[in-house]
């Protein structure tokens, strides 16, 4: 009788601490075990309810409390709170149609009924090979959605680092022992996971973001007034902005243990802060104090990007392919290839502002078009020597890797495209075939080969070795882009002719 | 005129052509890849004689436009350095298109392997005591050959033409006796036409994913469907009910057969969305195969599907027979059996490697791998050799490079390497390291000019 009141007091204890467990603040930085690496709780589980519900389901509650309540058996909290709707998204018409449904939000407990069904139509139609595979693939994302939902649901999705320093699921422990865990992680693994935590929470682009406007709003106030004051403050919004960058970088780089020169996500970052340092050294090199503006211009364009075109550029911090491993030609290859994507970036906002200039007032422009153009084919020599050493070194790289210098993949011959296109247009200027504004209008068309190049390769051909830095939602990205340059070049080209008449 | 030649080629309009005209060829050659895939963009593109003319052509723009600013003027310096570097990497790239080897090579665990493999196609034939081997071209488009081999003496065999990129299409003979049915496959997406074709008692089936489908005579039916449906798993059994003039189907449902009395209209099968219908039934007609040249679709290499059309005497009456990559074709010629087959082009090394053991180590808690290693042998020496992602084993002026791995059906790991031999890989990098100090050259030499310009004022 005693063994059984005090095994029962016992439980009701462990009730207790299960149900305060889930809003303990310190939940954040525990340690937690995702994609081959130690994370703190807080990313790991924003991970998972992303990977599911896009985002998190529940606004009554924050991210780790959804997930702990998930995770430690008390859904039904959430079932029954009116604010969740635990929904997953699904697009595919086919699939909806197999599902009974018509709109595209699918309760997941809904969609649990139909697992069994939607194995066995997988199964099938991976067996039969067919060519048209999109069904396939909706359903093998849904069935890993389901599959990730019942693994959070029985606790497995969560690993917490127990006293031996090994990984195991919460379902084997209890609440004292999980909320313990921090002290299980050596000293530097500690010093990573608050690092990662501070990383996610404080959002150091956010706050360049910040920067940068304000170094754009006086970098146009200095170049407009020649106020001594306004520039001081530039000089000081552009260095405190890059620095910024940088801090969030080195972060970056110490938390994933690898340059940060991966993916999509991670050259947009570079490609905006290189375009950024590149017109602040071109500003003081040709005393032109329009450069700036524009340089802030691009690191805007690219911390915008990063921060709200997820779909296309995945900010997580994932393991990488054994090729892109310890490497580093890799490392010089990609950063010598971003920042010749700077200077074309840079070269392509100055024609856009010169050329928006010269289409709405061009009275009397020929002078500040010859300075602009001068400047435009200083970049753009810069720009082809970074490229033209990208490439080689990406040459160096496949060597080593893959035992070949050329291989025709098709980011290679895109790179070399845009190599060509830009040799053609120094030489055309050279030659003085590109006169005035003509040579403004194609290297402003010019860019449209760089991000054929960059964006394009991946999301438009997605064939071949390099697709491994790919996402999707790109497409659309580059089509606004190409619509947007042709009407400026529409509209400039009639200028031009308009003059010349 | 010889002048004029010398202007014309010399100037810049031509250079700008030709770099104009490469990169609308690289462009189209991109283009091609993501619809057609790598081996048909590179057969149509890379690979062909038209882009190494391109390359000649640049060679002759390069070193013309170089005659012209001589004498050596030192301003110049940057100039000659890049353009001679740039003559320096095409010399080395039409060298390695010419002269390299790039191949590949697939190691099963513990066996002794001497050759290597290439995207080339060859003409394997053999007998039981000899094997006869004929490259077969590399191009893109379908080939008239007609080749007159003599495999022995007295046994000739006729290559009329060879399909690289092929399709199957279907043409109908009358055949008396047969029964053939048309029915369209469609799992909930896409649909499929097949054709099942029995002469009188035969059998003919058709495999569709897990699914089979048999067309069996009525008493085969009978017999089948008296068993348990669990001795057939995914099978459907198909007759033709004379008496009724219909079809008799015979599908599993739930552990019991559901027998069918079927006309028209679609029977569903028991995966979701999953249905078989017949279009078409034919008397006395039978389809035989035919192949026709179609670039592939989707830019996945590995199903590509080639064929061979040869022609011989069987039974003294001639007879022409499709060879595909996808089977062995056993053919009779003058009553001797010969097996024919296109398989990837071998050639062999002067060492062999064995596999003695594969490693890959897989992310943590994922199936993601995170590296991967072979150990070989070199002609069976008790030394090991280390082959993992980024270290490559030299051999003989050949390197091996760790590019994949696969499992096969006894779930042995097989490790595949590239393998290299690239005879312009120096000139390469000679002409890569001239470029480089040539375009630092080039920009410091602008430099300085601007420099004296602005002292000179």
């Amino acid at each position: 009788m005693r063994k059984l009141f005090l095994l029962l007091s016992l439980f009701i204890l462990s009730l207790n601490s299960w149900a305060k467990f889930c809003s303990d603040p310190n939940l954040e930085t525990l340690p937690s075990f995702s994609e081959g690496r130690m994370q703190p709780l807080i990313v790991h589980a924003s991970k998972s309810l992303k990977q599911i519900f896009g985002k998190n389901p529940c606004p009554s509650f924050n991210q780790i409390e959804t997930y702990c309540l998930l995770s430690t058996g008390r859904s039904e909290e959430i079932k029954n709170n009116s604010n969740c709707k635990l929904t997953t998204l699904v697009k595919h018409h086919e699939l909806l149609t197999m599902l009974g449904r018509v709109e595209s939000e699918i309760d997941i407990f809904e969609a649990l009924n139909f697992k069994q069904a939607l194995i066995e139509k997988y199964n099938f139609l991976e067996e039969s090979k067919n060519e048209d595979s999109s069904l396939a693939q909706a359903i093998g994302t849904l069935l890993n959605k389901l599959a990730l939902f019942e693994q959070i649901r029985a606790g497995d999705d969560w690993k917490f680092l127990n006293q031996n320093h090994t990984w195991k699921s919460i379902n084997t422990s209890n609440p004292n022992e999980i909320l313990a865990s921090k002290s299980n992680t050596t000293a530097d693994e500690s010093k990573r996971l608050d690092l990662e935590y501070n990383y996610q929470k404080y959002s150091i682009f956010a706050l360049a973001i910040f920067l940068s406007i304000l170094g754009f709003i006086f970098s146009l106030l200095s170049a407009r007034t020649e106020n001594k004051f306004f520039s001081k403050l530039t000089i000081f919004f552009f260095s405190t902005s890059l620095m910024a960058e940088l801090c969030a970088m080195i972060m970056r780089t110490l938390i994933s243990g690898r340059s940060p020169i991966t993916n999509m996500y991670e050259t947009v970052m570079l490609t905006g802060a290189g375009g950024l340092l590149l017109a602040g050294i071109l500003h003081f090199a040709l005393k032109n104090k329009h450069l700036l503006p524009i340089g802030f211009t691009i690191n805007l364009v690219c911390l915008f990007m990063m921060r709200f075109s997820t779909e296309m550029l995945d900010g997580e911090i994932k393991p990488l392919v054994p090729v892109l491993r310890d490497n580093f030609w890799l490392s010089t290859h990609v950063t010598t290839i971003t920042l010749s994507y700077a200077c074309f970036a840079l070269a392509w906002f100055v024609t856009n502002y010169v050329l928006a200039r010269f289409i709405f007032k061009s009275t009397d422009f020929n002078q500040t078009l010859e300075t602009w153009n001068k400047a435009l084919r200083i970049i753009l020599q810069v720009g082809v020597v970074f490229l033209a050493a990208g490439i080689l070194l990406g040459g160096i790289w496949a060597d080593y890797s893959w035992g070949r210098f050329w291989g025709w993949d098709p980011k290679e011959t895109w790179s070399l495209i845009s190599l060509i296109i830009y040799v053609i247009i120094l030489h055309g200027k050279y030659a003085n075939w590109f006169k005035d504004v003509l040579f403004t209008i194609v290297t402003n068309a010019a860019f449209m080969f760089i991000l054929m190049t960059w964006f394009g390769v991946n999301y438009v051909l997605s064939a071949g070795l390099h697709s491994y830095g790919s996402s999707t939602g790109g497409t659309s990205f580059l089509i606004s882009i190409f619509i947007f340059e042709t009407a400026i070049l529409t509209l400039s080209l009639l200028r031009w002719k308009n003059l010349k008449t | 005129m010889k002048n004029n030649f010398f202007i014309f080629i010399s100037s810049m309009k031509f250079a700008i052509s030709v770099l104009f005209i490469f990169m609308c060829m690289m462009i189209y050659g991109t283009i091609i890849e993501s619809m057609h895939g790598t081996l048909y963009a590179k057969r149509a593109v890379y690979h062909s004689p038209f882009f190494y003319a391109i390359y000649v052509a640049l060679i002759f723009s390069l070193f013309f436009s170089f005659i012209k600013r001589l004498p050596f003027k030192k301003t110049l310096m940057g100039f000659y350095t890049v353009h001679i570097s740039l003559i320096t990497i095409l010399i080395g790239a039409i060298i390695t298109g010419l002269y390299g080897l790039d191949a590949h090579m697939d190691l099963p665990p513990q066996q002794s392997v001497a050759e290597v493999t290439l995207d080339q196609v060859a003409l394997n034939i053999r007998d039981e005591n000899t094997n006869y081997a004929y490259d077969l071209p590399t191009s893109k488009n379908e080939q008239k050959l007609n080749w007159q081999l003599k495999l022995d003496s007295n046994h000739p065999l006729e290559v009329i033409k060879y399909v690289p990129f092929a399709k199957e299409i279907q043409n109908w003979i009358s055949k008396v006796g047969t029964w053939t049915t048309v029915w369209q496959l469609s799992d909930g997406q896409s649909f499929k036409k097949i054709n099942l074709s029995v002469e009188k008692e035969g059998i003919d089936s058709f495999n569709w994913g897990p699914a089979t489908m048999t067309i069996i005579p009525m008493s085969s039916l009978d017999e089948i469907s008296k068993k348990p449906s669990s001795q057939f798993a995914n099978q459907i059994f198909i007759s033709r009910d004379e008496e009724n003039e219909s079809l008799q189907v015979l599908l599993p449902e739930k552990g019991k057969w559901n027998k069918l009395l079927y006309k028209s209209g679609s029977i569903n099968l028991p995966w979701s969305g999953v249905k078989i219908e017949l279009v078409d039934e034919f008397f006395d007609m039978s389809p035989i195969q035919n192949y026709e040249s179609t670039p592939p679709r989707g830019s996945n290499d590995t199903n590509n599907l080639e064929a061979l059309l040869v022609r011989f005497n069987a039974n003294n009456r001639p007879l022409e027979v499709w060879v595909t990559n996808q089977n062995e074709t056993k053919i009779n010629i003058n009553d001797k059996d010969f097996f024919v087959s296109l398989r990837p082009k071998t050639i062999p090394l002067p060492f062999s490697i064995t596999l003695d053991n594969f490693r890959v180590k897989y992310i943590e808690g994922t199936i993601m791998p995170e590296s991967y290693e072979s150990f070989v042998r070199i002609n069976g020496a008790p030394e090991l050799f280390q082959v993992y992602m980024n270290h490559p084993l030299k051999m003989f002026g050949h390197t091996f490079y760790q590019s994949s791995y696969y499992q096969n059906s006894s779930g042995e790991f097989h490790s595949v390497f590239s393998v290299n031999r690239d005879p312009g890989r120096f000139i390469k990098y000679l002409g890569a390291l001239f470029l480089t100090l040539g375009l630092v050259l080039y920009f410091f030499l602008i430099y300085r000019e601007k420099k004296t310009a602005k002292g000179s004022l």
